[in-house]
């Protein structure tokens, strides 16, 4: 089944087209990869699917439910979450307490608002929600192994926790549909490999369909089932790792720069 | 409205706006380098009123030298209030600097409470008499100030005039201030990107100071001519003229000087405007442009020549 | 600790503050006891804009527009009726205040729900700003209620204000409000709304992705904040038995002195906000010798007016440059610390 349709949607800042003419489909329970050098416009790419920007021309749909420029909450809410490239966590929250702010549209949104803020301000009834709400969390917290960090200010993690967190964070929020943005930036070997693990786990056992922005090759090519590259904001190259590894199209597009780092 | 009395509002207006615009210029100048709304701008302004005052009473010099030291001191002063308050918070969350600035409007004040005391003074044996006299076009009698007159005629105040002259004067020279000499190419360099301009050696700090400075100046001048035309001076005369340049700032686009400038006139004219329309509003003429700013706050917070901010992702 | 043992421990806190209260109430001055109460006062208003801008991180400088709505709201209903005929002079208050009159309890409760009303209507447009924008949308707001104040006379009194208020204000009612505030406010800010409102103060754009209505919690939370903002207000204006529309009565200079409160006690945290209300309430009344005459070195100088207020505005500045944190910083009050507190004396 079709989980995203991306239709022809372009992006432009003033004069610069960041992403032009990108067509795109994405089934339940795929792995896909989208590619391309720095500044290609694969956050931009996000960004528009999950409502940050408003596309310039062309249409997303998300399950058959056309989904273009509705606000982000709303979007979250449909069950489309993301993590972010330059980590934006709840600095002065807990780790838990980041993880457990992803449930609280739960509670919030629609009518039984105000149900639950009364409830929250009489505190009658409240605590078997927010016991629930922190099972929830610990759990997501383990099945990414950083559960031993539950009590520390997500701010003083060390740079690939966060980007853990980051991931339970987007998974607590119930999607369906993950976008995962360079989650191994700033890893070393041995916690990409294991990165590499968790997203495939956290595939199955949560029935997910994952689209992710990497920049480390062997990752994407190893993990994704199906790539997309962009340079410039187009659509060079698209089908499943041997393919897109062996386009002249993509050599072009990476020589010289980071295609280098294939060979790492 | 008939033609006479319309045109006569639109002069008042006109001299009413040409005082926000000096003030808003200071204000869009800091916003537009440290994204700061200067609180304490207003404050700066009855500063420079009070210095004037002072001066005259206290050396009895012609008020011309008195306006001189009152606009020096109101530079000196506004590069003092960032050197002192905000150049220890330059790296501070925004809301911290913006917090700081009211603590500083309201520390100039209570210093003019403190200093000069809370009573108004009148300022009108400050300047020379004729300042507050009625220029009448198409009539021949002379009004002094507070006088009804009877007969027809356009009239307004010297001070309108007055007023106007040197705001054309002072933009004038902000221009050429701005546009030709090298701080102002500075100053310019530094609201569009401070890293990069201090990687090319320019002290940024100096020149956000001189940028305090300058508009603190043109305030000061602002400041003496509203002391003129309301004849007095009190400590809180800044607070609202202030929060009003602001408004006109903000219309005018943040950031950008011809858009105070513009900002600043069309605020004066609206006002002046409205409460000759509706002379039964004329209580609620403070809250007017406040009415103004949330509208385009709502409609269009880049105002009129503003560039609108996108947020990153 | 477990969660018994708090509950313990908070009762057997409560009692002994109302006993404290009441020792207070019968054996202090009544200059003494009048402190109290405004330190109740101040720290309603305090812990509601604490609410509002220190935890959901959006910046109001429109408190005293709500402290005013609340304080005229109330007073219109807790004065008499043949005491409104001999006020309003400029012009007849309009019906149906000029005929009823209410107790105070309900006189404050309606006004903080009209001063709630108020707060949605100017959250509403206002809260789609952000950051200093936001801060002087509000700012104009509370300034606008102010000359409405000035110039609806058949409502206000205009300049006059409204006088002769009963002295309702004693230690029960700002105490006993206090206590409904701080629970409420506590109790909303430890649930998951609050932690959504921190998630939102902490960064926008991820609490947006990880799918809360930043607006809508915004709104509610400078609703609650209005809300008891408007209590504080009634509590206020019958503190002082007036209530006019001067800017040092409920204008910018009342947000400015709620606002050293709560950047004096550690911008975020309730505890501190309290603390710091209490504080402001102390050293005002403290620092009142500086504008009485004074006696230095032998030399008799006369009192200074103003001073107190060049006092408290470089106290201001001089926190938010050295000690942005203030006392508190973020941190609150728990029986928890309290007794890690004791036992690292103890080791010492
Ligand atoms: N808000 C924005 N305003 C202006 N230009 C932007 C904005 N966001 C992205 N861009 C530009 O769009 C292009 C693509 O950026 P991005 O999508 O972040 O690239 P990638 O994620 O592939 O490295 C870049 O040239 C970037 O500068
Ligand atoms: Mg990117």
């Amino acid at each position: 089944m079709r989980v995203l349709l991306l239709e022809g949607i372009t992006m432009q800042f003033g004069g610069l087209t960041a992403v032009g003419d990108v067509s795109l489909e994405i089934n339940e329970g795929e792995l896909f990869g989208l590619i391309g050098p720095n500044g290609a416009g694969k956050t931009t790419v996000f960004n528009m699917i999950t409502g940050h920007y408003k596309p310039t021309r062309g249409k997303i749909y998300f399950s058959e439910k056309e989904i273009t420029g509705l606000i982000p909450d709303r979007i979250t809410r449909m069950g489309i979450a993301r993590t972010f490239q330059n980590i934006r966590l709840f600095q002065d929250l807990t780790v838990l307490e980041n993880v457990m702010v992803a449930q609280h549209h739960s509670i919030s949104s629609g009518g039984q608002a105000a149900r639950w803020f009364i409830k929250s301000v009489t505190r009658i009834g409240y605590s078997v929600k927010e016991r629930e709400m922190k099972e929830k969390a610990l759990n997501l917290l383990k099945v990414l192994g950083i559960e031993g960090l539950a009590n520390d200010k997500s701010g003083s993690l060390s740079y690939g926790a966060q980007r853990l967190l980051e991931i339970a964070r987007a998974m607590a929020t119930g999607a369906s549909l993950l976008l995962l943005d360079e989650p191994a930036a700033g890893m070393n070997a041995s916690e990409t490999a294991q990165l590499v693990h968790t997203i495939r786990k956290i595939r199955n056992d949560f029935n997910l369909t994952v689209l992710l922005i990497e920049h480390d090759m062997k990752l994407v090519m190893g993990l994704c089932e199906r790539i997309m590259v962009l340079d410039y904001g187009r659509t060079i190259s698209e089908g499943d790792p041997a393919y897109v590894q062996k386009d002249r199209k993509v050599i072009e597009a990476y020589l010289g720069k980071e295609w280098v780092t294939i060979g790492r | 409205m008939d033609p006479k009395t319309l045109l006569q509002n639109f002069v008042n207006g006109l001299s009413l706006g040409s005082l926000y615009a000096l003030i808003a210029i200071g204000y869009t100048m800091v916003y537009g380098i440290l994204r700061l709304i200067n609180f304490a701008h207003g404050d700066i302004f009855m500063m420079a009123a009070y210095f004037t005052f002072f001066f005259v009473t206290l050396t009895q010099l012609p008020w011309y030298f008195a306006a001189i030291f009152a606009i020096a001191s109101a530079a000196v002063l506004g590069f003092g209030v960032d050197r002192i308050a905000y150049k220890p918070i330059r790296k501070a969350p925004r809301i911290s600097a913006l917090i700081t600035a009211i603590g500083v409007s309201f520390f100039l004040e209570s210093l003019a409470v403190v200093i000069f005391s809370g009573i108004p003074r009148s300022f009108r044996t400050i300047f020379p008499q004729f300042l507050n006299e009625m220029i009448i076009l198409g009539g021949h009698m002379e009004v002094k100030y507070g006088q009804e007159v009877i007969l027809g005629g356009i009239r307004f105040p010297i001070i309108s005039v007055v007023t106007l002259i040197v705001t054309a004067v002072a933009i004038v020279f902000l221009w050429w201030f701005i546009y030709k000499t090298k701080i102002g190419m500075a100053m310019r360099s530094v609201s569009v990107d401070i890293p990069t301009t201090s990687l090319m050696g320019v002290n940024v700090d100096r020149i956000i100071g001189m940028t305090f400075a300058l508009g603190s100046a043109l305030a000061g001048v602002g400041g003496i001519l509203w002391a003129v035309r309301y004849p007095q001076v009190w400590p809180y005369m800044g607070f609202i003229p202030g929060m009003k340049a602001f408004v006109a700032a903000v219309f005018g686009g943040i950031g950008s000087v011809p858009g105070a400038v513009m900002g600043g006139l069309i605020l004066g004219i609206t006002e002046v405007m409205m409460v000759g329309l509706f002379p039964g509003a004329a209580g609620y003429r403070d809250a007017f442009a406040f009415f103004i700013l949330i509208i385009i706050l709502s409609v269009k917070p880049s105002g009129l020549l503003g560039k609108p901010e996108l947020v990153k992702v | 600790m477990t969660v018994k043992k708090r509950i313990v421990f908070t009762a057997v806190a409560i009692i002994c503050l109302i006993i404290v209260l009441y020792l207070s109430q019968e054996f202090m001055s009544s200059y003494y006891s009048r402190i109290i109460t405004l330190i109740g006062i101040y720290g309603i208003m305090a812990v509601s804009l604490t609410l509002v801008n220190g935890i959901s991180g959006v910046f109001s400088l429109g408190h005293a527009g709500f402290i005013a709505v609340g304080a005229y709201t109330s007073a219109l209903l807790t004065l008499s009726p043949q005491q409104k005929e001999i006020t309003f002079l400029i012009e007849k208050l309009i019906w149906p205040f000029n005929s009823i009159q209410l107790p105070f309890f309900w006189a404050t409760l309606i006004g903080g729900v009209v001063a709630a009303i108020f707060a949605l209507a100017i959250g509403w447009p206002s809260l789609r700003l952000t950051g200093d924008y936001f801060a002087i949308a509000t700012l104009g707001f509370a300034e606008i209620i102010r000359i409405f104040a000035l110039n609806l006379n058949s409502l206000t009194n205009g300049a006059l204000g409204l006088k002769a208020l009963p002295d309702h204000s004693n230690i029960w009612a700002s105490w006993g409000w206090l206590l409904v505030t701080v629970a409420c406010v506590t109790s909303l800010s430890y649930s998951s709304f609050g932690r959504a409102l921190r998630a939102i103060r902490e960064d926008r754009v991820a609490a947006q992705a990880m799918g809360i209505n930043v607006f809508k919690h915004q709104l509610m939370a400078f609703v609650v904040g209005g809300f008891f903002a408007g209590i504080s207000g009634s509590l206020y204006a019958h503190w002082l038995s007036t209530i006019d529309p001067r800017t040092n009565t409920i204008g910018i200079m009342l947000t400015f002195n709620v606002l050293i409160m709560i950047v004096l006690g550690g911008l975020g945290s309730i505890t501190g906000a309290i603390i710091g209300g209490a504080l402001f309430a102390f050293l005002s009344e403290w620092l009142r010798f500086l504008e009485g005459p004074m006696n230095i070195l032998g030399f008799k100088i006369m009192g200074i007016t103003g001073l107190r207020m060049l006092v408290f505005s470089s106290l201001f500045v001089v926190i938010m440059i050295f000690w942005p944190r203030g006392i508190m910083g973020r941190r609150e009050f728990s029986w928890d610390g309290l007794a890690s507190l004791f036992k690292r004396r103890d080791r010492k």
